[in-house]
Order: structure tokens, then C-alpha cells, then sequence
């Protein structure tokens, strides 16, 4: 191509003698500036490792082992057995049982006539249905 | 020692193979970014930037290819990026130049129609996109597969660019010689319509 031939007629330049020392003078400059940055970034990436690993176990203790309504809080809370056999099948069935004493109740209402005491069959063995 | 040797060299940190491929390269280096820029200054700055690189980033060498389009890749992106730059600096100095004009304080030189001038003139017409390529092969010398693997983009691609750019070359330079309106064509080339 004729502008193959044409691109040839640039002038050619060359770099200034001194530029060898000139770059590695830079070199040494930017060397000196970019160690104490590195050191720097190292220091960043550790503490923001650190602090992520923090948050994590954070996290996991709030939402995972800490959870409400877990097994293992269920049978801790209902003073179940939790030995290893029979501990999950126990923890399933949580029995509340919370005595009442009617006796104060029943004196209280002893003036009024027309009072119709119902007397309920309670257990502590068994469950039982009430029938009336 | 070749430049592979020297390169690995380099990775290790060994100053003196470095300054040896500074010395290797630094002219041809230099005369590819003038090419590029058009001022002499400016491609020594670019350079040296360039060494800079080859030598921090020394570790992303892989030698799968040759060398030298490494170096080549590093300082053609720092070339484009500093055009880019220089584009958008350009609109605030033409204003600058529009203001000097209205004071009267601007003279505009004598058109050099020496032949060099005029090539210098087209080149820096040119778009970049077409400006590397027809730089990489017309005045350094390579093939388009190594201009491929310089500017990462296809065989095909370059091919298209570098025939485009010597056309608008050819077109700046007729027109130059006849006489036409220089810096209208410059913006036709610019916006690569030409």
C-alpha cells in the first residue's frame, strides 16, 4: 500500500538518555510509597476478615442455635428427661399441670342458695374427659 | 538472556533484568506512543508509565505469547485511556481558542504542507480506533494476528480497521494536496464517517 510506504516517512524519535534513570527512579519512589500502602491493605483485609467472622458467629448463635421452640428448649423448659434414648419422644408431649384449689371459691359462694356446685373429676394420673 | 528469562526474573523482583528490558524496549516504546499522541512529552510520560506496569504487574504475565505484544497491550491502553482524557480537555481549549479569537489575540500559523506534517496531520485526525491498529502494522511493523492479541479483538476486526484507516488516511492526504477544508475532514474522520 502507497500509505504503507507514506507511514514510513515519520519521523522516528528516540527516548531522552536519561530516561532509564529516570524510570528507575520511579521505580524506587513508587517502591517506598507502595510498601507502607500493601502493609495497609493487609491490615484492612485481617480486620475485615476478624469482623466478618464476628458478625457470623453472631448471626448463627441468634438465628440458628438460640431459636425459639427448638426441641432442645422445649424439653429444657418442661424439666423433661433429655437422656439420649427417649428424650425426643418425650419432648413431643408437653403435660402442664397446675393444681387449683377451689376451697376458698366454694366457702365464698356457701351464702348464696341458688348456687349449683359442679364437681369435676380431677386426675393427675390420666387425662380424662369431663362428662356431664 | 531472553526476554521470557528476564521477565521471570522480574516476577522475583530482580531490578537489573528490568532496567535491562527498559532498555530493550524504551525507544521502540517510546516512538510507538509518539506515533499514537503526536507529542513527544507526553509518549515519554506514557512510557515511562508503562514500565511502571510492566514491572508492577509483572505477575500477570503468562509467556503464552510473545513479550513484546504484552508490553505493546499496557502501553497502547494507556495511550487510548490518555486520548480519551484529551478529548474531552480539547472542547474546554477550543473554547479557550474561541475566546482568544474574539479578543484578537490568536494567530494561527502557517499551514506546513510538508509531507511529514501532513501525515502527522491525518494521523492525529484519525480516530484511535483506527490510528492503533494502522500504527501497529504501518509503522511497527506487525502482523494482524500479533494486532489481534495487542488490541484483544478479532483477526477480522483488525483487518477491517486497518484497510478503514488507510482509506481515510488516503482521503485526509488528497484532500490536504487539492486543497480541501483540512479540519471539516479531521471531524468527518473523528466521527469516523469518512
Amino acid at each position: 500500500m502507497e500509505e504503507l510506504n507514506l507511514l514510513e516517512k515519520l519521523g522516528k524519535v528516540k527516548a531522552p538518555p536519561d530516561f532509564e534513570r529516570r524510570v528507575m527512579d520511579r521505580l524506587a519512589q513508587l517502591k517506598s510509597t507502595k510498601a507502607p500502602a500493601a502493609l495497609f491493605g493487609l491490615r484492612l483485609s485481617l480486620a475485615g476478615a476478624l469482623t466478618a467472622l464476628v458478625i457470623g458467629f453472631l448471626l448463627v448463635n441468634i438465628f440458628v442455635l438460640q431459636k425459639p421452640g427448638t426441641l432442645a428448649d422445649q424439653s429444657r423448659e418442661s424439666g423433661l428427661d433429655r437422656s439420649a434414648g427417649n428424650s425426643r419422644l418425650k419432648a413431643e408431649v408437653i403435660r402442664v399441670m397446675e393444681p387449683l384449689n377451689y376451697s376458698q371459691e366454694v366457702r365464698g359462694l356457701a351464702s348464696d342458695r341458688g348456687a349449683i356446685y359442679i364437681l369435676e373429676n380431677v386426675s393427675d394420673k390420666t387425662y380424662q374427659e369431663i362428662r356431664y | 538472556m531472553d526476554e521470557q528469562e528476564l521477565m521471570s526474573r522480574v516476577q522475583e523482583g530482580d531490578e537489573a533484568a528490568f532496567a535491562r528490558i527498559v532498555s530493550l524496549y524504551k525507544d521502540r516504546i517510546v516512538n510507538f506512543l509518539y506515533q499514537l499522541t503526536g507529542e513527544y512529552e507526553r509518549a515519554v510520560d506514557l512510557s515511562q508509565e508503562t514500565f511502571m506496569r510492566v514491572y508492577f504487574k509483572a505477575d500477570k504475565y503468562k509467556p503464552v505469547g510473545a513479550f513484546s505484544s504484552w508490553v505493546y497491550t499496557i502501553a497502547a491502553n494507556l495511550a487510548k485511556t490518555d486520548l480519551k482524557k484529551r478529548r474531552r480537555s480539547i472542547v474546554v481549549s477550543l473554547e479557550d481558542i474561541q475566546n482568544d479569537l474574539q479578543a484578537g489575540s490568536f494567530s494561527e500559523d502557517a499551514p506546513d504542507t510538508g509531507l511529514a506534517r501532513n501525515l502527522r496531520q491525518a494521523l492525529d485526525s484519525l480516530s484511535p480506533l483506527y490510528r492503533l491498529p494502522v500504527i501497529l502494522k504501518d509503522v511497527e511493523g506487525y502482523s494482524q494476528e500479533e494486532i489481534a492479541l495487542i488490541i484483544k479483538r478479532p483477526v477480522g476486526t483488525v483487518k477491517a480497521r486497518i484497510s478503514r484507516g488507510r482509506h481515510m488516511l488516503k482521503r485526509y492526504l488528497e484532500k490536504a494536496v487539492s486543497g480541501s477544508d483540512g479540519p471539516a475532514l479531521a471531524k468527518e474522520f473523528e466521527n469516523g464517517r469518512a
